[in-house]
């Protein structure tokens, strides 16, 4: 992904972790127009494994465009009794 | 001989005081394998429909399965059952840590309770030696208390111990069954038949080893799974945290409840969440019986509230319950709640959900600081949500109607209350939004024990082509469902998941360790010596469900009372799904659907054919002769 204006800081919740070797958190710089799939596969997921997308502690979508300043969190499915 | 059970159940007759031992044989466990099985077909037989669920008709069974007590991870559990005194339909619930393993290990597959002590007892087991003892000096003690005394008057210092305190022998209508002070039978009042029956505990020293046919098999798929974990692999987690991480995200998904179930935003979530009180509170984690996911949190504390570890600490469900629910975000009064609860013996989900329905209530003006005796029952007040447990579990002030649970306690509060009761045939919904796993709107309206979020299938994992999907194809799910249909997709989604699960209530094995479909067959293999399959076992679990239905039939449940609460079909007031709700129409079309996949009537009710496929045509007989009487 090439260096462009946006600076978003990426969050994994704790059951997305295992898949990143521990990785907790990442800030990118993203040119205009990120989407937050592009942001899930930069990270190195598969956007399968990621149910819910929260930007700036809102639920979004993968589909959403990120902003200057965005915090984006990701979450796995909720299962039963998790 | 046979591998893996004994073939003996143990009957006890309360009003007699007779203890007898009863064989059944290898058919018998070939067609059941344990557990709700073993309860239902108990039930079915033996109990006059419209019994009195806290009198001497009432008949209370604990269960293990063929490979309880194995030395294999999730292999720790046992079932208990019963006519529930909460919802007036069948009353199953299912418990974890050591209890059931040495249940099996003392020579017994299950224990049926019949009639009613006149003066309260405990059951003394080790080994083959069974004992009805007096249990005049423990009634009133808390369930530490009475593991302590009981171990001392055994001579047992591990014996394990069943045991309700106070608030079942009070009859709080929710109360439920504390494995060794940690692990509750929470669900369906089974706490309080106990309580009715006179029954303090149960204790058992098991000292024999578990005969298995295959011994390098059990031993190899053992150390497949605690491998597997160790190298962070497997159940990653579960084995960190246990349950109830990652809160955060179930608040902005607004799965996890808010307020009694107003959904309005929470952004403490992250401070009661699991991994929060791991970095705050945790002592320690610890295990069932065998097991290496170990997922069990142990909360340690000296203030502001003092919180004996002796009780473990609080899961998901308790968590969503007496916290978020509440408006609670203080994780020690979370942990004293649970801890109360644990010492009384009443079920941590039921008792957070009838104090914010009262909550609620009092907010709304429907109840009175009159009525509460003094306590500011408002969202966010931890230490009234405490006291409240206190006064539940004597059934003191308001406690007397919050242990009736919410629905009734809306009832008879009136003027409206009954709108924001949130439960479906009396039981209070667990910690999961129907409006956003629409798969919970069907599951908590058809199961027979009223919401239940264990036999439930939640369908969040089966939206995109990711892991859930690709495991689901052993029960021929190929594609993805999106996460709000109700058509036939989702319902032939959730009647197959909602099998699965109760496929670990009739193995009573743990849903929490990961075993694949085909290492479940393996297991029963190994430990058997028998040829199943896949199709095989999950038709047992079809088989106990519709026994399940069935019993309800006989007790009048019909379609009428599979339904979802007026709350959770409206939008939430605040963030997510706050555009729309749940369509009653689209939701009763579901129902229907779901009733004719499973081969029941239009009432819900297991037709003969239905139960001649699962080989038990007996119990059509039951419901016909039943139905000649009237």
């Amino acid at each position: 992904m090439s260096e462009g204006t946006a600076r978003v800081t990426v969050r994994l919740g704790h059951g997305l972790r295992h898949r990143t070797c521990g990785e907790a958190e990442r800030e990118m710089r993203v040119p205009d127009g990120t989407r937050i799939v592009h942001l899930v596969v930069a990270f190195g997921l598969d956007p399968a494994e990621v149910s819910i997308v929260s930007r700036q502690g809102t639920l979004s979508s993968l589909e959403d465009v990120v902003a200057d300043g965005d915090l984006v969190e990701l979450y796995p499915p909720i299962g039963g009794g998790c | 001989m046979p591998y893996g059970y004994s073939g003996k159940f143990l009957r006890v007759n309360l009003s007699t005081g007779a203890v007898k031992v009863e064989e059944r044989d290898d058919t018998y466990y070939r067609r059941y394998f344990g557990g709700w099985s073993f309860i239902l077909d108990t039930l079915l037989r033996e109990m006059p429909a419209g019994a009195d669920p806290l009198g001497p008709d009432n008949i209370l069974v604990f269960a293990t399965g063929v490979v309880s007590g194995v030395p294999i991870s999730g292999s720790a559990r046992n079932a208990v059952g019963a006519k529930s005194p909460l919802t007036g339909a069948v009353g199953l619930s299912e418990v974890g840590g050591f209890w059931g393993s040495e249940l099996k290990r003392a020579g017994w597959d299950a224990i049926i309770f019949e009639g009613q002590s006149e003066r309260p007892v405990y059951l003394s087991i080790v080994d083959e030696v069974v004992e009805l003892r007096d249990a005049g000096a423990l009634w009133g003690r808390t369930t530490k208390e009475t593991l302590e005394q009981v171990r001392q008057e055994m001579g047992e210092p591990r014996a394990r111990v069943a045991a309700i305190g106070p608030g079942a022998e009070n009859l709080v209508r929710y109360a439920c069954i504390i494995n060794d002070l940690k692990d509750a039978a929470g669900r369906c009042g089974l706490g309080a038949v106990m309580g009715s029956k006179r029954v303090k505990c149960i204790a058992v020293r098991g000292t024999k080893d578990i005969p298995v046919a295959d011994p390098d098999r059990v031993r190899e798929l053992a150390r497949t799974m605690a491998r597997g974990v160790a190298a962070g692999e497997l159940a990653v987690n579960m084995h960190k945290y246990g349950t109830g991480v990652d809160l955060a995200g179930g608040e902005v998904s607004g799965n996890l409840p808010i307020r009694n179930w107003q959904g309005t935003r929470f952004p403490e979530a992250k401070d009661i969440s699991a991994e929060t009180l791991a970095e705050t509170i945790r002592a320690r984690m610890e295990a069932c019986y065998a097991c290496s996911v170990r997922c069990k949190k142990v909360v340690a504390l000296e203030a502001p509230y003092k919180v004996d570890p002796d009780y473990g600490g609080p899961e998901y469900e308790t968590i969503g319950a007496v916290g978020s629910n509440c408006g609670v975000s203080d994780l020690a009064a979370i942990s004293k709640a649970n801890e109360l609860c644990n010492a009384y013996s009443i079920d941590t989900i039921a008792a957070g959900s009838a104090v914010a329905f009262a909550m609620e209530a009092y907010e709304r003006g429907l109840l009175t600081i009159e009525d509460t005796g003094g306590l500011e029952l408002r969202f966010g007040n931890g230490d009234a949500m405490v006291q409240a447990m206190e006064l539940i579990a004597r059934r003191e002030g308001i406690g007397g109607l919050l242990a009736e649970g919410a629905a009734l306690a809306a009832k008879r509060i009136g003027r409206g209350a009954e709108d924001f009761a949130v439960h479906v045939k009396n039981q209070d919904l667990p910690m999961h939004e129907p409006r956003y796993k629409r798969a919970l709107a069907i599951s908590y309206a058809v199961s027979p024990t009223g919401a239940d979020h264990c036999h439930a299938l939640h369908d969040t994992g089966y939206t995109t082509a990711g892991e859930s999907i690709r495991r689901a194809g052993a029960i021929g799910i190929v594609e993805p469902v999106p996460l709000e249909s109700l058509g036939p997709d989702k319902v032939r989604l959730t009647a197959r998941g909602t099998m699965q699960n109760t496929l670990y209530n009739i193995l009573v094995t743990c849903m929490f360790v990961p075993w694949t479909p085909q290492q479940q067959v393996d297991i029963v293999e190994a430990v058997t010596g028998w040829k199943t399959s896949y199709f095989d076992l999950m038709k047992g679990a079809e088989r106990a469900f519709s026994m399940a239905r069935a019993f309800n039939a006989r007790e009048g449940f019909g379609a009428k009372d599979d339904y979802l609460p007026l709350r959770s079909q409206g939008p939430r007031a605040e963030g997510a799904l706050t555009d729309g709700g749940i369509d009653p129409a689209a939701l009763r079309e579901a129902l229907d659907n779901y009733y004719a996949m499973m081969g029941w009537d239009a009432e819900g009710c297991p037709t003969r054919a239905c139960l001649e496929e699962l080989d038990v045509a007996w119990v059509a007989d039951v419901l016909e002769l039943d139905r000649a009487r009237g």
